[in-house]
This record gives structure tokens, sequence and C-alpha cells, in this order.
């Protein structure tokens, strides 16, 4: 990296690596947690496994609303848990809670539909066979969703990225950080530039392996 | 032995009830091919899965080799229900895994010993036929193959009794007899008691030692399946057999030797056009001497029903196809012979 100086290259090889964390550590969060809720959703349905009309509906509501509130938004609201969590509103841990609580709720909604998706003979066959709801659930509706459930991880890894931008501007690092503060406000246009294009990499990269896994694990 | 006694099951939704099934009582012995015909929606299926217990009756009894399905507890009738297989039209088979993987899930499911699983699906693979498929998925296999592996499927906790819901509807006829002759052979090698349910005459014929004719969640007759063919007491079982295929085939037959010119034309008339006079206005509109050859018409609450072969002594593919049309029309489905 000629064309910039050991600082610069530093910095940006810094919001690289931070932007990976944040995406990293908040995808692997929010899809345990999602998929939690996804299945909580999906068998506590009308006509589900285990049907319970008030859990459905307090998730439900709860997942919405989540949704429903813009990111950016979001972020600050979630500064003060922020704080207790990680002791800082500053930096990428910091933005954890906010990145982990808005796609928590979409990945939740992306799994509850790619069970419903799984065909409906099938949870017959196993009921059938003698299958109890556990055995049900992790024999035969989450390998029968992988595919679907696979996709929905590079989905919403690809909009994190997105969201670790915004995030970085207001103070949590990463290439949205090196975008605005070095790139945009001092017009050091070659950064804003790399940095863009870096995170459109990054982008490339997860939706071929994306991709790829479920070419491989859709036998259907 | 099978033991339904006098049971009545109701499907409730926000905007009606519907009765699935109005006392109906069955007694299907050890051993024997069972078959329950008749037509969608009247209540087969939900028959068939009140026997594992898949739906529950609202009143009557279920009893298997004397043991009341309602008095097991819910961990009870699990394992019961790894004594009673089941095949289903569409196959229910998991599309991410492979033929070997299928057919060995009942056996993890009831946590047979590995190494007695493997040597059990090598056993059910070479039953059903599907030497070398053992790696393949679903989705490369044929209706026919598919079904065999739900069959090895149903197989692998070897269960006294196989209930088959619709399991050849959804294969070619070629297909289908092959499917049943399998069937057969499992009956007769590993003496499985075997319920099927079905709409296709063949199938019963076919198989089946008893039936059941089921009508509108009634069973209205149930006998030795060529008397019930011969002799059907029931109208409602007469009118259904008028429909059957064999009949079909053989009244065509006939019909074509007596008729060598022209053309012949089947038409069937169902409960929405049988009130009109539809003949009438066809024969007025094409100006065609169709004759009435053969008919099957029976009374209906709505009006008549039944099939009816007309003959045209003479007429071009164009006019036939003008005919054609013009029974489509008025509803009324009608198949050159």
């Amino acid at each position: 990296m000629a064309i910039f100086d050991s600082y610069e290259s530093l910095q940006i090889l810094e919001a690289l690596g931070e932007t990976l964390y944040m995406t990293g550590v908040s995808l692997l969060f929010a899809v345990i947690i999602g998929i939690i809720m996804g299945i909580i959703l999906f068998i506590t349905q009308d006509k589900g496994l285990y049907p319970n009309k008030i859990i459905h509906t307090i998730l439900d509501w709860l997942i919405n609303i989540l949704r429903a509130i813009p990111f950016i938004i979001l972020l600050i609201l979630v500064m003060p848990l922020a704080k207790i969590l990680t002791g800082s509103i500053l930096g990428a841990s910091a933005a954890l809670p906010s990145l982990i609580l808005s796609s928590a709720p979409f990945y939740a909604r992306m799994s509850m539909i790619a069970l419903n998706e799984v065909d409906k003979g099938v949870i017959e066959a196993a009921k059938a066979m003698g299958a109890n709801n556990i055995t049900i659930i992790f024999k035969f509706l989450l390998p029968e969703a992988k595919s679907a459930l696979v996709s929905g991880i590079a989905l919403m890894a690809i909009s994190l990225i997105g969201y670790t931008a915004m995030a970085g501007a207001i103070g949590a690092g990463g290439l949205g950080d090196l975008a605005y503060t070095y790139g945009f406000t001092r017009q050091n246009y070659l950064i804003l530039y790399l940095a863009t294009a870096l995170v459109v990499v990054i982008v490339f990269i997860i939706q071929f392996i994306g991709d790829y896994l479920v070419k491989r694990i859709d036998k259907r | 032995m099978i033991e339904i006694k006098d049971v009545s099951k109701t499907f409730r939704t926000k905007e009606a009830s519907v009765k699935a099934l109005k006392h109906c009582s069955l007694k299907i012995e050890d051993g024997e091919i069972f078959g329950i015909i008749g037509h969608s929606g009247a209540g087969k299926s939900t028959l068939l899965r009140i026997i594992n217990q898949l739906e529950r009756q609202d009143e009557g009894e279920v009893l298997i080799n004397k043991e009341n399905m309602a008095n097991l507890s819910k961990k009870e009738l699990l394992e019961k229900r790894r004594k009673i297989g089941m095949i289903f039209q569409h196959f229910n088979l998991l599309s991410s895994k492979t033929v070997y993987q299928n057919i060995a899930l009942p056996l993890k499911i009831a946590k047979v010993d590995p190494k007695i699983q493997e040597a059990k699906v090598k056993e059910l693979i070479a039953l059903v036929g599907l030497n070398g498929k053992e790696n393949a998925y679903p989705a490369k296999l044929s209706g026919g193959q598919k079904q065999r592996v739900g069959i090895a499927r149903a197989l692998a906790n070897d269960p006294e009794i196989l209930l088959c819901d619709e399991a050849t509807s959804a294969l070619d006829p070629k297909t289908s007899e092959t499917i049943l002759d399998l069937l057969r052979d499992i009956n007769q090698k590993l003496g499985i008691t075997i319920v099927l349910i079905t709409h296709q005459m063949e199938v019963v014929q076919k198989i089946c030692q008893r039936i059941a004719f089921m009508v509108e969640g009634e069973i209205v007759e149930t006998g030795l399946t060529e008397e019930l063919f011969a002799h059907p007491k029931d109208s409602r079982t007469k009118q259904f057999l008028l429909t059957s295929i064999r009949e079909i085939e053989k009244t065509s037959k006939d019909l074509k030797k007596l008729y060598p010119d022209g053309q012949l034309l089947r038409l069937v008339f169902d409960d929405q056009n049988s009130d009109q006079p539809i003949l009438a206005k066809i024969i007025r509109q094409s100006e065609l001497p169709l004759s009435i050859v053969n008919a099957h018409l029976v009374p209906s609450l709505k009006g008549t029903i039944g099939s009816m072969y007309v003959h045209v002594a003479k007429i071009d593919d164009h006019k036939l196809q003008e005919l054609l049309s013009l029974f489509d029309s008025y509803h009324v489905k009608a198949e050159v012979i």
C-alpha cells in the first residue's frame, strides 16, 4: 500500500478488523438467539407442536417492535444498555448489543418462515413413527429447513455489515467510521473509496460462501 | 386385531363443523389386507389416522390386540406407534437425507443399537428392491422408488400393522401395480396386517381380501371384495361401482363392437349439471344426431348423476372438436372412446 502512509494503512486494517469483529460476533449471537425465538414462534403457533397463543403473541409483538425501530434510533436507545454491558458507549464492542438486538428478531422471523416451509407431511410421518416433539424439531424440522436457515444467515450477515457502517457513524469504529471520519470529513477520497470497496468485497465474499453452502446442503 | 367401535369425529372451525366420522365400526383381522374405499372427503383418511391416533376420536373406542388406545399414556402411545407403520400418498420422505438415512430414522428414534440398525437397513433396502440407491437423495428417485423408501421406512421397527394412505394415488398405473405387488409380498412374507385407503377401485380389487365402503363419514358396507363388487347391497355402493374403471373398460369394449363406425363418446354427469336438459340443448346447437347407446344414471339429492355413452354415425374431426368443447361449456366431461 504505497499510496497510503504506514499510519493510514494501519487505520484501514484496524477498521477492517473492527468491521469483521462486529459482524462476526453479532452474527453469532443473533443466529443463536434468533433461531431459538424462531423455533418458539413456530411451535407455539396455532396448530403447532405446543400451541400457546399468549407466548406466541408476546414474542410476535416483541419481534415486530424491534424490527420496526430504525437501526440508527435503536443505536441511541440501546446506549445505556451498552454502557452497563461493556462499560462504554464507544468502540466496536459497545455497538454489539444494538446490532444483536436489531438482527436477532430478523433471524427469528426468517427461521420461522424456514420451518413453516417444511412439508407438513414430514411432521406427520415423524409422529406416525412415534417421534416426540423434541425429536421432531431436531431430527426432522431443523435438518429439512437447513438450507433456508443457512441462506438466511448469509442474508443477515450482509445486512449486518450495513448496520456496522451505521454504528461506525456514532463511534463504533470499523470501515463505516473510517469512510465517514477519515474519508468524508477530511476529504481523503482515496480512503472513502477504499473503505467502500472493502465493504463491497466483504459482501460479495459472504454471498459467495452462502450460495456455495446452500447449494451443497440443498438436496431438493 | 384392530377393532374400531362406534367411532365418531367432528372437525370444528370458526365457520363450520364437519362430521368426518359418524359411528364407524370395523374389525380388521390379523394378517389380512383390508381396504377402505370411497370418494375423497368421505372420511377415509381420518378413519385411518384414528387407528394410530394421529387423530383422536370424539366418541367410541379403538382397540389394537384388545388394548384400548385411549388408555395409553403419551409415552406408551409413541412406543405403540413404532409398531404401526404408515406410508403416504406423497411419501413424506426427508429431502435432506439419503435413502439409507431415511430408512434408519425410525430405528434411531427407537434407539436401536447402531450395529443392528445397519443390518436392518440393509435388509430393508434389499426387501424393497433398492440396492445401490442407499446414498441417493429422494429428489433423484422416481415416484415408485420414493414409495419403496417409504415402505422400507415404515417397516423398520418390525410393525404388526401397516397403514397405507392413498399409497399409489400419486403414481402411474404401471408403477402402482409394482407397489401393490410389493405390499402383497410383504403381507405374505412378514404376515403384517395392511390397512389401506384409496379412491381407486383397481387397488382394492387387486390386493384387498375385504373392503369397507365409506360415504360421507359412514361405513355403508363391509364385506369380501368379490362379493361386495358382485352384489353390492347399498345403493351408494352400487353407484360408486358404476363409475368403476373396470366397468368403463368393459362397456367401452362392448360398445365398440356394436358400433364399429362413427364415434363413441362417454359423458360424465355430476351434481353441478345434472338438473338441466343438457343433451337436448347440445343436440339442437350442434345439429348432430346423437343417439344414446348406454347409460348408468342414478338419482341423487341434487339431480341425476352418472355416465352416458352416445354415438354419432358420421362426424369429421373439426365437428368432433366443436362437439367436445360444447360439452365442456356445459361442464359435462366428455371423452372419445
